[in-house]
Order: structure tokens, then sequence, then C-alpha cells
């Protein structure tokens, strides 16, 4: 390992800003092929220079053609002349590149096919997508596929559904199909080109054809190339033309730039036009796409300051993740922050591994300790304790659903089998068990919901059918969302129709039956029932694996062999939505984000950084606790949430410690933790934390403002960390901080240990902020807690105000005026002036005791002022 | 607060003294009591005045007496009046060999029947948990209530929070043995669901469990003690919800089988039955059946200490010897030849690991029909069976196979809620061939251990038909509402019987015969075609008859021909949980009825002298008969309806009224032909929804015939128009189906608005081909088409009229026609 990140580094150094490489010209493609007539292939050309910036010299590079006999060379796109093979020979600042040529059938021209020129068209100017006659029910009369999912289908619809003007044979500029894609009609779309443009002659020569169908062997696309890769723009403004490249089944190659949609994922960092040029904008790091056909492509474009001071600041590497977070840092010319400071890490991690503040005596012990390892150390002691194991229970409680309702009347969940469900999560956390076999158990869960609380993996759903199944199987434990592709091949992504059902078969044959009684549910799987009808012709798809083979599972329980794949170590997709989840959690954002969405359009931050760590976490045997000391142990994880100015804009490359708002649970813990007070939920024994709450509808009021998951969708969205107006108001005016201080026992016990109003403070600063006072917070509140209590008559004044505002004492009042009436009237010495008196006494004893008990509370209600104030300060409710 | 209690009192003294009605209910009931014990038992619920007996379904119970409290005691031990009605004390005495377990009683007041409930007997001395709420909680082991070993608590779950902690002194090898009986004790609503710890004497938890096979949602548990000291048992809530759940918690030393092998055997033999799941290992115990077949409690009893089972494991008796599985009997080559038995027999085995399969020979003649029972679940044991045949030749494959039951097949109406005896597997096999055959069994769900105990019954396949009360609309949230008979002297009542055959619908005229019927009370029920689900039974209590009360049958028997198996067969749904789902079912062969004091009032019906017509409507008329003093309100209402009958609401006969009308409607589709029906009536005013619980004395009419005919004429109705401020021509073709006397006054119906008959009625004869209507618009009929338009005609038939409607219009309506030349 240590000789391949040496070598890693060996590699990076010029990009570092110390190198003497020289600048390079890169062509692309950087072979040509052409074949036919018709083929055309344009080219471009980028220059590299010493620090890796690019810059696109296309139009300024000198072009020839070792053999003009063979080629035709417009501007920059080659044309076939006569079959052989030659040269391109580019130029450009001194700098020159051959590019070999081969030049196939030239005299041959190929027959406008359906599927390779007509319906990339559809796709490239939009009739086929959703909001026009993609949609579900086409538009104005006319449906094609979504994306073209179904070419047969769009075939019939175009030439056969409607006999008449749609296709016109005979006179094929009056087909309805061109009237309206040229504006010659009315068209809702609008007028898509013009009659000379390539796309109308294509369609043109098409039906002027007779608008045949395509041969069975017509080659299929079958992958996608956008080019250059990577663009490295020094400066906004920079532009970079792109080439994109289809490959057929037939082996054959075309440009199809020209045909290519393109979209970028950060539009202020790198535009991309509909042809495919792309332009720099701020700094930072994004990725622009090309989709065609049904695969999207994507490069990475990085921008920076066109005239960037950049100085790397040569931070230590504690692992690993250090080493690969800072290589993409010094691609982006970003300094890292400084580390943190002791006293802001021990609150974080106190906060991320388990989900509590410190105590001011945790607080300390840290601070004076001198070991040089003691970070480590901490890290290492907090990944023991018991409140580890629940916040990990909760995460999976999220991500698996546990919750007694899944809205499904029929086979309704019930709370009771949610016990015995979170409870073996609990006890799998606990164990530190293997990811890989926890998972694995999960997807092989049969029997009774109450005895074998795997099988509640299958009774999550609100639909409990193969697909739906499937779609949350995908997205938790494999990251991918692949819902789309029920209906259409996935349009920003690979997952086509056949993917979905082939991998909603695996669950087929799973069904459900009522238990012993009616709350219990028991899950079979009926192994000859092992395939789900596909949408489009219901063919009977075989389970496969998603992206991957098709295994025998003929009368066999297909979920085993789902599970050895899944969770095998070579998984890429397990592995890494695993790490990738698991880092969320203590960056507040994923490599991939959101963690469960990994697809082409949606490309991690850091792919290296992302391979690395889902490695790691398989090479460790899917050892949680050991990935997450490396992950805690980072200098990355440790730096501080101050920013510099070269990374203050940076959300998504870890160059600083992000501020995260603490979620719900660990918020509300942390409340009565401080305050000393302990919060009853339903479902929940005495005692029971938040953070440990194992069903999902529990309603509390705090936690669901504060965007606890109510576990409804397996989606890591529901754990809302957002801040809003409602939480804001909440804290400030709601009952649930004020009751809670109110309740607690804090402030008394402070000020019973004759405590300094400067101590107090500090305490209260300690317990709730991680940090002291400052000198000017502290010489204000001691200025505030000195006016409101230093002077006794204004105490006697709050507390006889409060007093006044009490109904008993109101009562006792009035009762001690009547006494002293029948005192008064009552004779002398009798029995009924003895019993009043008496009465008297009690009472007036009574009053005095309220006295002094609001004497008291109006004492502590400065500091539990001060208590509130800090609650509601952002650097409470935040993880810095 | 004293004086508005004072005043309630009075008032419903006062109330209690004019009116006596016939709805007791016992909401809840004092729960167990020890076995050779006499003790003083608590019904609690409403109307339960006059209590009279405690009626007990199974023997080793005799009630010394039942009276009613007038008071009760408070907390601080002071007594106190309650409200009339609400509390009934019993003493009731248990015979020392009384079977232990639940036993089901009923209390029987002068005016009716309340819930059934179960009653549970134990082995052991009963002793109360005594927890105060605010002061003295045994949440904690520190707190913990010492008791004797073997000794049953009666407990109480306070709060969603609460956990009751006990502590028994044991010996080093000695069980700690618990058992929970709770949810078996039955609510109406929810399930008492208990959880189950057992720490040792360091508070370390040694055993927990939530539920158990035996008793579903109560739990058991049996640990060994590893030294001598205390433990600790306790009970809480499984879910930390709810609230004042009480429960018996047995706790000692005793054996807690969690199964037993064979779990039946041949009536009047001697088994020797093996105890599973016993901490100490497995022992044997060796039992005499009695000789009646049926179900027998086998309660385990340790030979060391004589202490019996907390409660018994289930056992059948047959009339057929038991054949015991010998392994390996995996396949169909190894099951033992040796074994191969002629039916009937009842297969015995274990399947003793996950995945384990067994297998029986057996022997069959072509034809030959056998029902295989597999009992499983429904004896307590783990075990989901799943039962199969091939024939040993392996000729055909597998011939039949089951995994479940239908309640049908037990000869039990279909409940709500699922039992778990519907996880017994039910198989109906008739043999393709003379030969041998191999009868497997596996867990369905492909689960084994050593308690997954079966037993498959295989006898041959008979049909039986089997009676049972269905339920009426009211009784949807309560359940056992109106499911007894309470006949008052004098009078009669209607019961809706329901009919359930096992297996092949039922042939040939049958009728039900009521057996053990107390003297003066008779029955009339119609004879069952075989399309009958339902039919209306009516009891009558002569004016001699006793108040008195009887468990009795109610069987089918052909008319002619030879008895089929038969009797009444009712399920009590308890624990309701969610919507309608009831947890706890109990199935009960015997009908409660009682013969009450006078309702006050009698009910009588006017016999309709034509028939009902379909189409067409008819008129009842209702007489209600008041004794003296007897000012309620009556409502009648015609219950059992024949197919395709409508009626208006019930209705409702005032204090001072004593005649009504009931209307009745037949559709075109009502299955012609005569049927004996009756009319119910029910003192007080229409029911108030489905949780009515008003205190009402429900009586019979006589049965009388209604007869429902072809219409007499169908008309069919010509299309036309008409112009605002015209007149116009209605013609209806008739067709005449059967002939009437004299004439017979037709007119429109459902005319639109602003459309008038010129003349309101016409006279038709028999003869008559059609008929003619003049029609008027005014100006404010309503432009357009209109359909709907009936026929509407009033036959006089044996001086009763006899309304039929018939045929569907249609009229446009058009405006007025501008006058030529007007433009």
């Amino acid at each position: 390992m240590r000789t391949a990140s040496l070598l890693s580094l060996a590699l990076l150094l010029p990009l570092g800003g110390s190198a003497n490489a020289a600048s390079t010209l890169k062509v692309f493609p950087a072979t040509v092929e052409l074949q036919g007539q018709d083929d055309r292939q344009g080219m471009i050309v980028q220059q590299v220079d010493e620090q890796g910036i690019t810059k696109d010299v296309t139009a300024a590079a000198k072009f020839r053609l070792a053999d003009p006999a063979l080629a035709i060379l417009t501007g920059q796109t080659l044309a076939p002349k006569k079959d052989g093979s030659t040269k391109l020979l580019v130029e450009h600042a001194g700098l020159k590149v051959e590019i070999p040529l081969v030049v196939k059938d030239a005299g041959q021209s190929r027959a406008v096919s359906f599927r390779l020129d007509v319906m990339p068209v559809f796709m490239k100017h939009g009739c086929n997508n959703g909001s026009c006659h993609g949609a579900a029910r086409g538009k104005d009369g006319f449906m094609l596929s979504l994306f073209g999912y179904d070419p047969a289908g769009d075939y019939y619809r175009l030439t056969r559904a409607i006999v008449g003007r749609r296709v016109d044979l005979a006179v094929p500029e009056k087909s309805l199909l061109l009237e309206k894609c040229s504006g010659a009609v009315p068209h809702t779309g609008g007028k898509l080109f013009d009659t000379n443009h390539d796309d109308y002659r294509t369609i043109y020569r098409w039906l002027k054809a007779g608008a045949p169908d395509d041969e069975a062997n017509t080659p299929v696309p079958v992958g996608l190339e956008l080019l250059p890769a990577k663009f490295v723009f020094s400066g906004g403004d920079q532009k970079q033309k792109t080439v994109v490249l289809a490959k057929y089944s037939d082996g054959s190659v075309r440009d199809v730039t020209r045909l290519a949609l393109y979209m970028t994922n950060n539009e202020s960092i790198a535009a991309i036009d509909k042809d495919g040029v792309v332009k720099a904008g701020g700094r930072g790091a994004a990725f622009v796409f090309a989709r065609f056909s049904k695969f999207t492509v994507g490069s990475e474009a990085i921008v920076f300051p066109a005239n960037d001071k950049f100085v790397w600041s040569k931070p230590t590497e504690q692992n690993y993740i250090d080493t690969l977070v800072f290589d993409k840092l010094k691609k982006l010319r970003m300094v890292p922050s400084e580390i943190a400071s002791d006293e802001a890490l021990v609150r974080r991690v106190y906060l991320d591994i388990i989900g509590m503040p410190p105590t001011a005596e945790e607080h300390a012990a840290f601070l004076a300790d001198k070991d040089p390892k003691k970070r480590a150390k901490l890290i290492d002691a907090l990944i023991e304790r018991p409140e580890f194991v629940d916040m990990w229970t909760m995460k999976w409680g999220e991500l698996l659903r546990i919750r007694a309702n899944n809205q499904n009347p029929q086979t309704g969940r019930d709370a009771k089998a949610m016990f015995s469900y979170a409870a073996w999560v609990k006890d799998q956390m606990a164990q530190n068990r293997p990811l890989d076999a926890f998972v694995a158990d999960l997807i092989v869960g049969s029997g009774s919901n109450f005895k074998s609380p795997t099988s509640n993996l299958y009774t999550a759903g609100e639909r409990l059918t193969p697909q739906k199944t499937a779609e949350d199987i995908a997205q938790v434990f494999l990251g991918t969302r692949i819902q789309c592709s029920q209906c259409h091949n996935h349009p920003f992504d690979r997952w086509t129709m056949d993917d979905y059902y082939g991998f909603a078969a695996f669950f087929a044959g799973v069904n459900l039956k009522r238990g012993f009684e009616g709350r219990e549910v028991i899950v079979g799987n009926n192994n000859t029932l092992n395939t789900v009808p596909h949408l489009v012709d219901s063919r009977a798809m075989k389970p496969k694996f998603l992206g991957g083979d098709t295994p025998a599972v003929d009368g066999l329980d297909p979920r085993q062999a789902l599970a050895k794949w899944i969770t095998a170590p070579d998984n890429t997709a397990f592995r890494e939505a695993m790490a990738n989840t698991i880092w969320s959690h203590f960056f507040g954002r994923g490599i991939v984000d959101p963690v469960d969405d990994v697809r082409i359009s949606n490309p991690p931050s850091n792919k290296e950084l992302l391979e690395e760590i889902g490695k790691r976490l398989a090479s460790y045997g899917f050892d949680k606790k050991k990935f997450i000391r490396d992950i805690c142990n980072s200098r990355t994880y440790q730096l501080s949430a101050t920013t510099n100015a070269t990374n203050e804009l940076d959300e998504t490359n870890f160059s600083h410690s992000y501020v995260r708002r603490l979620r719900a649970e660990v918020l509300l813990d942390a409340i009565s933790k401080i305050t000393g007070t302990e919060d009853r939920f339903t479902l929940s024994p005495p005692g029971t934390r938040a953070v440990q709450i194992h069903t999902g509808e529990v309603t509390n009021y705090f936690l669901t403002t504060f965007g606890r998951a109510p576990r409804e969708t397996p989606c890591s969205c529901e754990v809302n960390h957002e801040a809003n107006l409602s939480q804001a108001l909440h804290l400030i005016n709601g009952d649930t901080i004020t009751s809670k201080i109110a309740q607690g026992k804090l402030i008394p016990s402070l000020i019973a240990e004759k405590k300094s109003p400067g101590e107090i403070i500090d305490q209260l600063f300690l317990i709730t902020i991680g940090r002291k006072a400052n000198e000017g917070e502290r010489k204000r509140l001691t200025e505030i807690v000195q006016r409101e209590i230093g002077d006794a008559a204004r105490i006697k004044a709050a507390a006889e105000a409060k007093l006044a505002q009490d109904p008993n004492t109101a009562r006792n009042k009035e009762r001690l005026q009547q006494l002293r009436q029948e005192l008064a009237t009552a004779p002398k010495g009798s029995k009924a002036a003895a019993s009043a008196q008496q009465n008297i006494k009690v009472l007036e004893q009574t009053l005095a005791d309220a006295m002094k008990r609001h004497e008291a509370s109006a004492a502590t209600l400065v500091y539990a002022d001060i208590l509130w104030g800090l609650f509601n300060s952002t650097e409470f409710t935040f993880n810095h | 607060m004293r004086f508005s209690r004072t005043m309630s009192l009075t008032l419903l003294l006062l109330a209690s003294s004019v009116a006596d009605a016939g709805s007791p209910r016992v909401t809840r009931m004092t729960t167990g009591g020890q076995r050779g014990t006499t003790l003083e038992i608590e019904f609690i619920g409403k109307h339960l005045d006059q209590p009279r007996e405690v009626m007990l379904y199974e023997p080793g119970i005799t009630v010394d007496s039942v009276k009613m409290a007038e008071t009760m005691l408070n907390a601080n031990g002071k007594a106190v009046a309650i409200e009339s009605g609400t509390r009934v004390v019993a003493t009731l005495k248990i015979a020392p060999d009384c079977p232990l377990g639940a036993h089901g009683l009923r209390l029987r007041t002068s005016t009716g029947l309340a819930d059934y409930r179960s009653f549970f007997v134990g082995a052991f001395p009963v002793i109360e948990e005594e927890e105060v709420i605010t002061k003295a909680r045994n949440d904690k082991r520190e707190a913990a209530k010492a008791v004797p070993a073997n000794t049953t608590v009666l407990g109480r779950i306070n709060d969603a929070a609460d956990v009751d902690t006990y502590k028994i002194d044991v010996k080093k090898g000695q069980r700690v043995s618990a058992e929970i009986e709770a949810a078996r004790l039955g609510v109406d609503r929810g399930i008492p669901d208990l959880f189950l710890t057992i720490l040792d004497p360091d508070g370390k938890k040694i055993a927990e469990t939530d539920d158990s096979a035996l008793f579903v949602q109560d739990p058991v548990l049996s640990v060994l003690a590893d030294r001598d000291g205390s433990y600790y048992v306790s009970v809480r809530q499984s879910m930390f919800n709810g609230a004042n759940e009480t429960y018996r918690l047995h706790v000692g030393t005793f054996s807690r089988p969690t199964g037993i092998y064979p779990s039946g055997g041949q009536a009047g033999t001697e088994v020797k039955v093996k105890i599973l799941g016993d901490p100490k290992g497995e022992w044997t115990q060796t039992v005499r059946l009695p000789s009646a077949p049926g179900e027998f409690p086998f309660v385990a009893v340790d030979a060391a200490d004589k202490v019996p089972s907390a409660s018994p494991n289930r056992m059948r008796i047959s009339p057929f010897p038991n054949v015991l599985e010998q392994e390996p009997n995996d396949t169909v080559e190894t099951a033992s030849t040796a074994l191969t038995t002629n039916l009937p027999v009842a297969f015995n085995g274990i399947i003793n690991k996950p995945g384990d399969v067994d297998g029986f020979r057996f022997r069959a003649k072509k034809g030959e029909s056998f029902r295989f029972h597999a009992l499983g679940q429904g004896l307590g044991s783990p075990i989901d069976t799943t039962i199969w045949i091939r024939s040993t030749t392996g000729k055909g494959g597998i011939l039949a196979r089951a995994g479940d039951s239908r309640s049908t097949q037990y000869g039990f109406a279909p409940a709500q809620g699922q039992d778990r005896i519907l996880h017994d597997a039910i198989l109906e096999f008739t043999a393709p061939a003379d030969g041998e055959y191999v009868m497997g069994v596996e867990d369905g769900q492909g689960q084994g251990g050593a308690d997954y105990v079966y037993r498959v019954e295989a006898r041959q396949d008979e049909n039986a038909v089997y009676t049972y009360i269905a339920p009426e609309p009211e009784n949807r949230f309560q359940p056992q509402l109106r499911q007894t008979v309470a006949v008052p002297v004098g009078n009669k009542t209607t019961v809706q019987v329901g009919i359930v055959s096992t297996s092949k619908p039922i042939s040939g005229e049958l009728e039900i015969v009521g057996l053990n019927l107390p003297k003066g009370v008779t029955i009339q029920a119609p004879r069952i075609t075989p399309s009958t689900t339902k039919v209306p039974v009516v009891f009558e209590a002569s004016a001699e008859a006793q108040v008195s009360g009887a468990l009795i049958d109610l069987v089918v028997r052909p008319v002619s021909g030879s008895a089929i198996p038969s009797g009444y067969r009712q399920t009590i749904m308890l624990n309701e949980y969610g919507n309608a789902d009831y947890y706890h079912h109990i199935y009960i062969d015997k009908l409660a009825l009682a013969v009450t004091e006078k309702a006050g009032f009698q009910v009588r019906v006017e016999e309709p002298k034509s028939a009902l017509v379909q189409n067409g409507e008819m008129t009842l008329k209702i007489k209600v008969d008041r004794d003296p003093g007897f000012k309620e309100p009556v409502t009648v209402q015609l219950e059992w309806k024949p197919n395709g009958i409508s009626t208006t609401t019930p209705v409702t006969i005032h204090e001072n009224e004593t005649e009504g009308r009931y209307l009745l409607g037949a559709s075109r589709g009502a299955s012609a032909g005569s049927y004996n029906v009756t009319l119910t009536g029910m003192s007080g005013q229409a029911l108030q929804g489905y949780q009515d619980g008003g205190n009402r004395s429900y009586v019979a009419t006589t049965p009388f015939k209604l007869t429902i005919a072809e219409p007499h004429v169908e008309a069919k109705i010509a299309r036309t128009s008409i112009e605002r401020g015209k007149t116009a021509n209605l013609v209806c073709k008739l067709s005449q189906l059967q002939a009437f006397e004299g004439n017979a006054q037709v007119t429109l119906s459902r005319l639109p608005r602003g459309v008038e008959l010129v003349e309101p009625t016409k006279q038709i004869t028999s003869a008559d081909k059609e008929v003619t209507f003049t029609l008027k618009a005014t100006s404010e009929a309503l432009l357009g088409n209109y359909t709907g338009i009936v026929m509407d005609l009033t036959v006089i038939e044996k001086g009763q009229a006899v309304r039929q409607l018939s045929g569907n219009g249609q009229l446009r309506i058009d405006a007025e026609r501008r006058a030529a030349g007007s433009q």
C-alpha cells in the first residue's frame, strides 16, 4: 500500500505546483476509423500546460493528412474518400501529434436506419422526453416511448398506428412528422429545425426510402465515450469543445457529437451547450455529461481563477484518507483549513460518535491530557461506548424502515414485530457484526416477523411487490435508485428496463401469510416462482444481478445467490455504498451525495477516495468500527470549520469541517442530558433516549420539527438536517427548552454548590457549546447576573410578582383573612379561637415558604435565561 | 359531588323498578382460583339485576350461591353503595380433582344470559400482587415482592411502564418456572400481551420471552437454578403500551412442558407420554385416557415432589389407535414398512430439526375418501404443518398437498381474525387406486425442534353439518350479543341459525332439532334445502314454563335416512385488536338457553292474505299487546328475509300505541315461493348504532307465511314526448302474467316535475292489453329527457290491496313551439 501511495504521489506532483514537466498536446479521438460514405468524424485538440491546465486549441491547431487522397478534411471534420490507412498530422505551438486514420467502405452508402439515425433525432430534440411525446399518454395524440426504451413500439406508432398523414410515403415532405418538426404546420413543441437541417434530411431520407424497419441484425449501441475526459480551466470564460463517440455491437465507432444530449451537474462551474461546448465558470470541480441512446457518460471539469496565487500548505497526512482528499484539493488549488482545536474536536467527536455532548468533566479531562495520542485514545474509547451502538442502530433503523406501520392494510406491520427487528439490529451493532454478513442475513430473511427478525425486510413496503422490494434493496444496499427504469430506461444512468425486471425477479417468489396470531406475518419464498414479466412485452425476466450475471437459481430461493453477490467483497457498488453511508455520517455529506443516489450523472466528488474507502472497508472484513477509526483519526475529519480564501466556497471536497445541524434525536438528547431531564416516548421503556427510539412513527413535536426520519421510505433524504423557521420558533417559544430548564436540577445544583456567577457561566458554556465563555461574554453576562440577583430588593419584587400570579397563594391569603376575622369574632380562649390561631400559624408559614421558594427561583431565573440563550445559539444546535 | 351521586343512584333505582329487560352483560370477572377451594367470585357489568345461576360448560366446579352485590369495599376497606345491577357475587366450589385450565361459564339472570367467560382453575395457592402505584412499586429487583414457590399471583400492570417483579427462593438444580395467563383470560378489546423475564440472584438476566407456542401471547419460561438463592421473575407489557392489564402469574419450581409426545391416544388406553422442553431433560409419565373421544387436559406432575404443571398441555383422545414414527423416515423409501397401516389411525411424530420430513405408509382402496388432519399449532406445538400424499411407487408424483385449513372444515363458521388452528393442515384425499401410499409431514416454514410435535388423524372422510348463531348487524362490535337464546315465559323468540357443512354441500331435506330443551320450550324451524345458509328458528316458552336455563344442542338431521354428524358450534371471539380482528377464539358446542321472566309485551302480525308480488310492495299490520304496567316503546322488524326482500327501517310503536304498519318490498329477482318468517319485537326505541348497549328484551311473532309471487301484469311503457302547455298520450302495453279478479287500479308514478295525469287513475281488468294515460305538461315542466316513469298497479286480492310497480318509461319534454308566422 505504501508503495502504491508513493507512486501516486509521484504522478501527481506536476499538479502540486513545483513541477517542471513540459506542456503537451492531446488530440481527440486518438484514432479514427471512417466507415461508409456518410461517416464523418470531428477532431478536437487540447493543450495541457506544465501545470496540467488544459486549453482548447482546436481552432488554432494545424491539421494535415499524410495522404490527402484517402479523406477530405473540412475544417476539423474528416470525411472518407478512398479505402486505406494514413495519418492525420496535428500541430500547434511547436507540438506535434499523429493520429492513425483508417477508411473503410468509402464507396458504400449505408441506408438510413430507424434505430441508428431517426431515433437519435427524437432524443436530441426532446421529442421523446417526458413532457412531450414521451409522456405516458403521449402528446396531442402521438406517443413515443420515453427516451426511446421501446424502438419497436415507436416504429409501430409512427408507421402503423394511424394510417394517414403522420407518415406519407407518397409525398414524404408532406408527412406530419416532418411538417410538425419544421414548423410548416402548427406544433405545440414549436419549430425544431429547418428543412435544410441535417436531422430534417435524415428523416426525409428515411421516409423517402419507404420508412423501412431495421433488419434484425442492426447493430445496437454498446458504449459511449465523451472526450476529452478532463478539463482544467484556468480562469472563467474558457471554452472547450467535446467529441462524443458511440460504439456499436458490430465493433464500429461513430461520431455522435451532433446527436448527443448534454448536461452538467453544476452550471456555475462548468456549463455545456447543446453542441457540447463546455464553458468554465467559478472555482471548483464539476461534471459534464453526454447522453446518447441508453448511455450517459461524464467528464470532469476543474476551474480555478486565472491568476491564482496558490501555495500548498503541506499539512501532515494521518492516513490514506488525507492523501486522497489532499490530492484532490491540490488539483482544485484549494488549501485545507487548519486542524481543529482540542476544544472544538472533543465536542465534535462526542456528538458524532456517541450522539452526546461531553460532560464538563469529560471535556476537562481531555483538555488536560498531555498524551500526544489523546485524540486517537478518545476516539477508541468512544467507539466502545454503548451509545455508539445506539447511533448505528438508529441509522440502520432508518435505512431498514423499522416502523410499525407500512400503510399496507393487507399485510400490515405491527409494533410487536418491530421490537424484535430493532433488538436484532441493535444486537448486530453491539457485536460489531461485519456489514456484509449483516446485510446477507437480511436479504435472505424468512419466517415469522416475530421470531425471525430479518424477515421484516420484506414487510416494510407499502406495496409488497417484487419491483418495490428490488427498488428498496438497490437503494439501501447498492446506493442506486432504479425506480425510473421500471417504466423506461433510466435517463441519467445505465439502468435499462431489462436490468430492472431482472433484479426484481429475485423477489418474485417472496410471499407473506398471516401467522400464529393476526399481528404475525410469515415470510416465505416460493422457489418455483422466479420470474417477473417485463412491462413492455411481458417477457418472463429471470433473476439477474444489477449490472452483473444471471445466476442459476431454478427451483432455489434466488435471494441466497443475491445475498452472496451483493455482499461480495469485490462488489464495488455495495462496499462503496456502505463506506459512503458511514462517511456521510461524519462529514454531513457523502462523497457521492445523496449516498443512495449513485449514478453516472451524480458522480463522486472524489472518485479515488470513494474507491479507496470501499476497498478498505472490504479489506477490513466490513468491520465498521475499524473504518470509523480511520475516518475519525484522519486530519480531514479533524480539520477546523474555519475556512481560508481558497476553500471558503467548498462544499464537496472536504477541505474544511462542514457545519452541520445536530440531528433531531441528538439535539433532544443533548438538551435532556444537559438539563438532567428525562423524555418519555410511547412504546419505549422509561429512560429511553431519543436516539434509542426503535420505531419510526413515534410522534414527538420536537423530533418532528427537527426532522426525525418518519422511516416511510428507505431514502437517506428522510433525515432532515435543514434548519428552518419552525425549528427556531420552537426553540424560542416552544415548551421543550423552557420546561426542561424549569424541571431540570442543573441550575439549582450549581447554585447550591455556591459557585460564583463567573464559574456558573463558564460551566453553562462548557456543557452546552463545549467551550468556556470568552472574556467579553463573561464580562457582560456577569454584569447581568449581578444586576439581576445582586440586589435583594429586586429579587423580592420579582418573587412577589410571581407569588401574586399563584392561585394557591391567593386562596391562602383569602383564607388567612377569613381566619383572622374568625379569630377576631370568636370568644377569647374558646375552642374556635384556638383552632383559628393554629390555622393562621400554619397558613402564615405556608405563605412564607412560598415566598422563599419564589425568591430562590428568581435567583435561578437569570441563569435559566443564560442557558436558554445558549440552547438557542447556532453554536449549540450545530456540530462544527 | 356527593349530592349528584346520591341523585343518580335514586334515579337508577327508580328506573330499575319500572322495567327489566334482557341484555345482561359481564365485562369483567374474577379470573380464576385454586382447585380444592371454595371462593367468592365477582361478575362486573351492567343489567345484572336478579342473578339466578352460573352456567358451567365443563365439570369440576359447583356453585353454592349467586347474589347481587349492593355494596363494594373501597380502597380504605369501607363498604360503599354501588349502582344496582353492576356486580354479582357467586360462591364457587372447585373440586380437588377439577381439571386444570380454562372453564367456560356464563351468568344467567331472570331476564337473560350474559357473555361467555373463561375462569381459570389452577393448582397453586393464589396471592395478590398488592402494588400501590404511587408508593410501593415492585418495579425493581430491590423492591421485588417475595412469593413462595409454586404460587399463583394475581397481578396488574398499572401503566405502560409498570414492571412487576417477584422473588422466589430456590435451591441449586431446581427449576425456576413461570407462566402467565393474561391474553387467555379474554377481554373485549385489546390484547393483554405481556413479557416475562427471569433474573438470577445477581440480577443478571438469564431468560426472557414474549410469546409461547403453547399459549400464543402468553409467555412461559423454565430454567434451572445454578445455585441456591433468590431468583426474580418480572412481568411487563411487551410493548410498553396499554395499562390496567390483569394477569395470573404461576411461579415456582414446577415442570412446564413446551410439548408432550405423543399428543394424543386411543380412548380408554394407557399412554406413555414424553415430557418435552423441561430444563431438567426429557422424562415420561403414564396417563390413562378417558373413554370418550375429545380433548384431554394433560398435566405433567414431577415425580419427585408431586408438583403439577401450572396448566395442562392439550391432548387428543381418538377412537382409533396411534402410530408413532420411526426415524429415519425422511423419504418414501425410508418410511418404515413395518408401520404400514390401514386407516383410521393417528400418526404421531416430531419434526426434530429444520428441514426434517417424516413419512408414514398406509393402505387404501380405490375410491376410499380419507381426511388427514394434521394437529400441530392447534395443540400448542410450534409446528406449521404441511402434509402431502404420494403413492409408494412414486407414480403420479405428489397426489395431494395441504398447508392450512379452513374453519368450515372444523364445522365452524368463518370468524373474524385468524386462529392458529387454521395453520393445521387438513387434507381430503380419495385414493386413485388400490395400493400403498405415503403421507409426508413437514414444517411449512422449514423449521424444526425437539418440541415440534404433530399428530395426523387419518379417518374416513364424512360430511357433517353444524349449526351456529349467525351474527346480527348489531353485534358487529360486540360479537357475543344475541348469541344465546332468551325466551320469555309465554312468548317466542327468533334466532338466526347459520348452517355450515364441513366438506361438501348438503343434499336432501334436513331438519333442525333442539336437544336438552327445558320443559315447556319448543322450537319451530323451517326445513333446510341444499342452498340454505341461514334460517330463522323460533323458540317458544309456554305460559307454564319455569324461569330456567340449559345448555342445549341444536342438531341437523336428514328428514329421511341415517343421521349425520351434527351439533351446535359457535366461535367466541375475544381480544379485538385493530379493526374487527379478534385474537382469541374459543370454540363451544353448547347453546345457552334461558327461559326468562315475562317480557311484558307480545307482538302479533296479521298474516297477509295475498302474495307479495315481485316488483311489488305489501304492508304488514302489527299489533303489540302490552301487559299492564309495560309502557316502553316496542320496535319491530323483519330480521331474516328471503332473498330480494327489502324492508323499511324498523317500526317503533310508542308507549301509547298498539298498532303499527311495516312495509315490505320485493325486487323483480326475489325468489318466488312460500316462506315461514317471523317479526322480531324489541323493547325500546330503534338501536342506537353498533354500540347500543341498551337493556332490551326480544320476542317474536308466531311464524307466518309470506308468499312471493310473479307480478300480475308487466307493462311496457312506450316512449313518448310532450310539449309544455300541451297534453300527450302515454300508452302502456300490458302482458298479463297472473289473473286477478275484477278491476285493478292503475296510475303512473315517478313522473317528472310539471307533468301531471289528466285523470289520476284508471281501471283495468285481467283481459286488457293496454292502457292509455293522458299527460299534461305545465309551463314549469323542465325540458329534457326523463326516464324511470313506472306504472303503479293496485289489485284488491282477498280484501287486501296488493301494489306492484312495472315498466320503465321515457318521456321527452319539449319547449313550446312558437306559433307559425310569429317571427
